[in-house]
């Protein structure tokens, strides 16, 4: 009886530790479905697209920033679902990259453009690593994606500016290397035969090279200009002045290129003061008249005038020149698109004298704009404020 | 030199400068020299005219050197005329392509005038030594 008593005390024993155990195991299991649930909302609400990809290289899970992202249910995703929203042209070395890195168990990164549920196509920087379960087998991949659509699009400006910059150096390379071959072999074809060509033909030679002269000249100067702009070491020091003595002086400046093709220069401003560097405005008016003197013919006429508006003066630079269509006006002061022309003498230009004189009258708290119609001529307006009191 | 036997060069260039030096440097070796300001309208002259030498410049408005010599290696009559490049354009590429559709020779400016004269001379010799 002693015994019996004993044995059943011990199962009672037995099985309130059974209980308590079994208590414990469901207290944790809830734990650890807790925990589950934790990780997976972790997941889900990770500020990345998230998704994973099994052995067979078939997405079965995106998360909900993905999902959020693209507007599209996880069915649609699943397999290869999510590559119909990659741009087209983006999709073959997408794949290509998925599918060799995964041959390889590699990690990647790529980028892509995977469009929104606005219809947006956004770049996305993708890194897929392979991921291994618990018994350190292969499970598939694993990969996060980052939307870094605003920085691309400085990289890709920065490039686009940076192709601009290589193409104008050509193009200023090539521009300089003409003339100073000019000036080299007339200067040396004059040293020569000093002795027996005519004085005629001497003279022919020497206006020769003092217009390739000039030319490369005035394309180092605007070249210099351009650089200190770049740089932001140019000086800025504004003041009152005349700014009708400033045309005058140019006016010296261009007189021989003008008189060379028989181009009248009428210049009629009275006294205006502005407030403004001179030497960026002596740069502007330089600059417009010798534009004109290049898009007008022999025996053309340009005419510089100014007027005041309230508290701007307005000045205008207008031939009678070869003019231009809205197709090259619209491109005018643009550095990437480089519509520079040739003159009607020949002359070479980049197309760099109207940019720098844009950013100075900007500088300057102006305006510079153009009326023009082909074969017609052009008006080069720019404004600057007046040095009032 | 006597005219009859005076060889002819072609100078295309769209600078009326460049054009006036070489044919200024040429007219003084006894050369006949023959001016073009764009490819096109050389090419035309080459269906009924046949110089002895071009001298090209590559960077033209319009048909530039390089469309230039892929059109005239379609020309029966000039396929043959041997071509110098003379141009402001100095890169490697340039000259490897130049070299691929056969010119003899390609020339950076500035160019001396002696220099000139004598790649000139050497091209004419090459092409004749070819032809011969």
């Amino acid at each position: 009886m002693e015994v019996l008593q004993n044995q059943s005390i011990s199962l009672l024993d037995q099985i309130a530790v059974l209980e308590k155990e079994n208590a414990f195991l469901k207290a944790h299991q809830v734990d650890i479905i807790r925990a589950k649930e934790l990780y997976l909302k972790i997941f889900e609400d990770f500020p990345a697209l998230i998704w994973r990809a099994n052995t067979e290289k078939a997405c079965d899970y995106f998360n909900r920033t993905w999902l959020e992202f693209t507007g599209r249910t996880m069915e649609q995703e699943y397999g290869y679902g999510w590559a119909e929203y990659v741009h087209p042209d983006d999709l073959k070395p997408c794949v290509d990259t998925y599918i060799a890195s995964f041959d390889k168990r590699e990690p990647f990164d790529m980028e892509y453009r995977l469009k929104n549920k606005e219809g947006e196509y956004r770049w996305i920087r993708d890194y897929g690593r392979p991921f291994y379960d618990l018994d350190n087998s292969f499970a598939g991949y694993i990969g996060s994606c980052y939307d870094f659509t605003d920085s691309k699009i400085n990289e890709l400006k920065l490039k686009e500016l940076n192709d601009a910059k290589n193409r104008l150096f050509e193009t200023i390379g090539h521009d300089l290397h003409n003339p100073f071959h000019s000036i080299l072999g007339l200067s040396e074809l004059l040293m020569l035969n000093i002795n027996s060509y005519s004085q005629e033909k001497s003279t022919d030679l020497s206006k020769k090279i003092f217009n390739s002269t000039l030319s490369a000249y005035k394309l180092l100067e605007n070249l210099l200009e351009w650089a200190k702009l770049q740089s932001n070491n140019i000086a800025f020091s504004p003041k009152k002045f005349d700014v009708g003595n400033s045309i005058l002086e140019t006016k010296e400046f261009v007189n021989i290129t003008a008189a060379t093709k028989n181009i009248r220069l009428n210049i009629n401003i009275s006294n205006i003061i502005v407030f403004a560097d001179q030497n960026m405005v002596n740069t502007i008016i330089r600059n417009l008249i010798s534009n004109a003197i290049k898009y007008t013919p022999c025996g053309g006429e340009i005419n510089v005038t100014a007027n005041t508006i309230d508290d701007i003066v307005i000045v205008m630079v207008q031939d009678n020149g070869v003019g231009m269509s809205d197709e090259i006006k619209n491109k005018l002061f643009n550095l990437q698109l480089h519509p520079s022309a040739k003159g009607t003498n020949d002359e070479k230009g980049t197309g760099l004298g109207l940019i720098i004189c844009k950013e100075f009258v900007k500088m300057n708290k102006g305006d510079l704009w153009v009326k023009s119609e082909l074969n017609k001529g052009s008006q080069f307006f720019f404004s600057l404020p007046l040095g009032q009191g | 030199m006597n005219s009859i036997h005076r060889k002819t060069i072609m100078l295309i260039d769209d600078s009326s400068t460049n054009n006036f030096l070489h044919k200024s440097i040429l007219v003084e070796e006894g050369f006949n020299v023959i001016i073009f300001y764009d490819g096109a309208s050389a090419l035309a002259k080459l269906n009924h005219f046949i110089p002895d030498l071009i001298v090209l410049d590559l960077l033209m408005p319009g048909m530039d050197g390089f469309k230039f010599l892929e059109k005239k290696k379609q020309l029966k009559l000039a396929m043959q005329i041997p071509v110098l490049i003379l141009t402001a354009k100095h890169n490697s590429e340039s000259e490897l392509l130049a070299k691929k559709l056969g010119v003899v020779d390609y020339l950076i400016k500035p160019v001396g005038v002696k220099y000139f004269v004598n790649k000139i001379q050497d091209a004419l010799e090459k092409s004749t030594a070819i032809n011969a």
